[in-house]
């Protein structure tokens, strides 16, 4: 009577955790916002709408009147590209940390570090456009080479 | 397997704090039927208590690892104290008196979580009425007695005793209780911007969701007739206070007349502030309401102040998001609550209801109307019992415009605090230390 009793039981508490699980299987899910903004997706470990892959450097940091300016710096050296830029007063940063926002050179490639969040790094990267990373990639940053404040 | 069915015992109190409403009642039974006949009940309760608020959390993944384990581990012992009170066999009076104590230490800071099934009963009009007397723990006791009636079968009689008391009780207050004042004219405008999370997180390097949640709230909000106050959720568009397309948006709509509530982040004395933006017409400068208490972790860009309280019109008084799930926070000298939230933030996860049901408890326990306005929703207004008077679809676009409020109610939760947790320290301590009623039945429970 008792197995009996506790199978019933179980079968009741199995029963409400179908119910949750269906209830929130869209917990997650990323919904478009209207019709003409799509979801995000994860594209090589960044999260991004279709058309922010297009973003480069310069269209981020001076959409208006940098039409002459190379999409990201051609040196190593991305003083002139950030004068270039309308970003003139930006310096190469002290310490292990980049500072958002910031301009950081890291394993070959530019990264525009714009938000540092709680949850998530706000970025426009080389070759992938604008997007957001989660926040526990901010590590693979340290040590890299940045210039900042950007604005 | 006893340790099995400890987890399984979990699942009906998530889906409880999922959908609210009845089924809070019983919820806890499973896990008070094997509390009873297990060699250590403790670890047993500890288990339930940390699924149910790990399935719980589950949707909301922008919490981080470090919340939801910290929530977890405070169920764990909450019910892994009610497992133990359960396995002492001295009748309802002591795990029903543990289960209360647990859940008002769980109500007290940030860094705890109320979820409850008592808690989950407001939800349903009918069913949480009884606030109006005690609060959030007489809730939470009468989930406690139903359920400790279904799981000990011989206790049942006592039990109805106890649980028809309380109605009765409750409904003589209910009954009696007078009114403090008229229907409130409050010609208000809610602006909910039915916009998913994602779009807030990235709109600082997507300039298309930047324009789009300026649309949904600024040109809205700026739409709106002059005589109304306009009243927009914590942080919808995320500039800071002071330069900005957005302050400027706010002080031309001022200038035209308009009455403003915003939750806005506003740099001030030496730290970024989480704050309600409240500037009335003809009122030169707004005043700005600090966030109280913040939530550790995800609010880790902002400091918490407790300062000045900003006073709206008609008596009303303002709380931004998380102090809403916290009693202590709604001022029942208030004729009228307000709050700003940002639940997208948890996505379309259980939290977010079990927070949204929150604001209609405080509603019922300090007698007071209350306005809720939520990015996606849920946007409403409330009566004093905790009604839906009018709201907004979630997840949508749109503005509740409304006329008139109920005055508020006298409550004796509202006029006394918390008495019925308080109580229950005595009670539990006499309980305890009682050995007169001696150990009860061990037949089997359900």
């Amino acid at each position: 009577m008792k197995r009996a009793l506790d199978i019933g039981i179980m079968t009741l508490c199995l029963v409400c955790g179908a119910i949750f699980l269906l209830r929130n299987a869209e917990a997650k899910t990323l919904f478009p916002a209207s019709s003409s903004l799509v979801a995000p997706t994860w594209t090589q470990g960044l999260l991004q709408r279709p058309e922010m892959m297009q973003t480069t450097g310069a269209v981020f940091l001076c959409p208006t009147h940098c039409k002459a300016a190379n999409d990201w710096p051609t040196t190593s050296d991305p003083t002139e590209w950030l004068k270039s830029v309308d970003q003139g007063a930006a310096k190469s940063g002290a310490g292990d940390r980049p500072d958002a926002p910031s301009l950081i050179h890291h394993e070959g490639r530019w990264i525009i570090l714009w938000g540092e969040r709680s949850d998530r790094l706000e970025v426009v990267v080389q070759g992938q456009g604008a997007g957001v990373w989660p926040r526990s990639r901010f590590e693979e940053l340290y040590g890299a080479a940045w210039w900042g404040p950007l604005k | 397997m006893t340790y099995l069915f400890a987890a399984l015992c979990a699942l009906p109190l998530a889906l409880s704090h999922d959908l609210g409403g009845p089924l809070g009642l019983v919820a806890l039974a499973p896990i008070m039927a094997l509390s009873r006949r297990v060699d250590n009940p403790f670890a047993h309760g500890f288990i339930c208590g940390f699924v149910e608020v790990a399935a719980t959390m589950w949707g909301a993944s922008s919490y981080t690892l470090l919340i939801p384990a910290t929530l977890g581990i405070q169920a764990g012992l909450a019910r892994g104290c009610l497992a133990w009170a359960i396995a002492k066999q001295r009748g309802p009076i002591l795990p029903v008196s543990v289960l209360v104590l647990g859940q008002g230490l769980r109500a007290t800071s940030v860094l705890t979580l109320p979820l409850s099934c008592g808690h989950d009963l407001a939800a349903v009009p009918w069913l949480g009425w009884p606030a109006a007397f005690g609060g959030g723990a007489l809730l939470t006791a009468l989930c406690g007695l139903t359920a400790y009636a279904l799981s000990h079968p011989k206790s049942r009689r006592a039990v109805a005793l106890y649980l028809g008391v309380l109605i009765i009780v409750s409904g003589l207050h209910e009954a009696l209780r007078p009114r403090q004042g008229p229907a409130i004219e409050l010609r208000a405008s809610i602006v909910q911007g039915g916009l998913p999370n994602w779009v807030y997180r990235q709109a600082s390097v997507d300039p298309k969701a930047d324009a789009l949640i300026r649309s949904r709230y600024l040109d809205v909000a700026a739409n709106e007739p002059l005589d109304r106050l306009v009243i927009l959720p914590e942080t919808a568009v995320r500039d800071r206070w002071g330069s900005g397309s957005m302050t400027a948006a706010f002080r031309a709509m001022h200038e035209r007349g308009l009455n403003l509530v915003a939750g806005v982040n506003h740099h001030f004395d030496g730290a970024l502030r989480n704050s309600a933006m409240v500037w009335l017409a003809g009122v030169s400068e707004p005043v700005f309401q600090t966030k109280q208490t913040v939530v550790p972790v995800v609010e880790r860009d902002f400091e918490a102040m407790a300062d000045q309280l900003a006073e709206l019109p008609q008596g009303g008084r303002v709380q931004i998001c998380i102090e809403s799930v916290y009693p202590r926070y709604s001022d029942p000298k208030a004729s009228w609550l307000l709050v700003l939230t940002n639940d997208a933030g948890v996505g379309r996860s259980a939290p977010r209801r079990a927070f949204e049901r929150e604001s209609r408890l405080r509603a019922i326990e300090t007698g007071r109307s209350l306005l809720r306005a939520g990015q996606d929703g849920l946007s409403y207004a409330l009566s004093p019992h905790g009604q839906i008077i009018a709201a907004i679809e979630p997840y949508r676009a749109g503005v509740l415009r409304i006329e008139k409020i109920p005055g508020p109610v006298w409550s004796l939760r509202g006029a006394v605090g918390d008495w019925v947790f308080w109580l229950c320290w005595p009670i539990a301590g006499w309980a305890w230390f009682s050995r007169s009623s001696g150990r009860e039945e061990t037949s089997s429970a359900l």
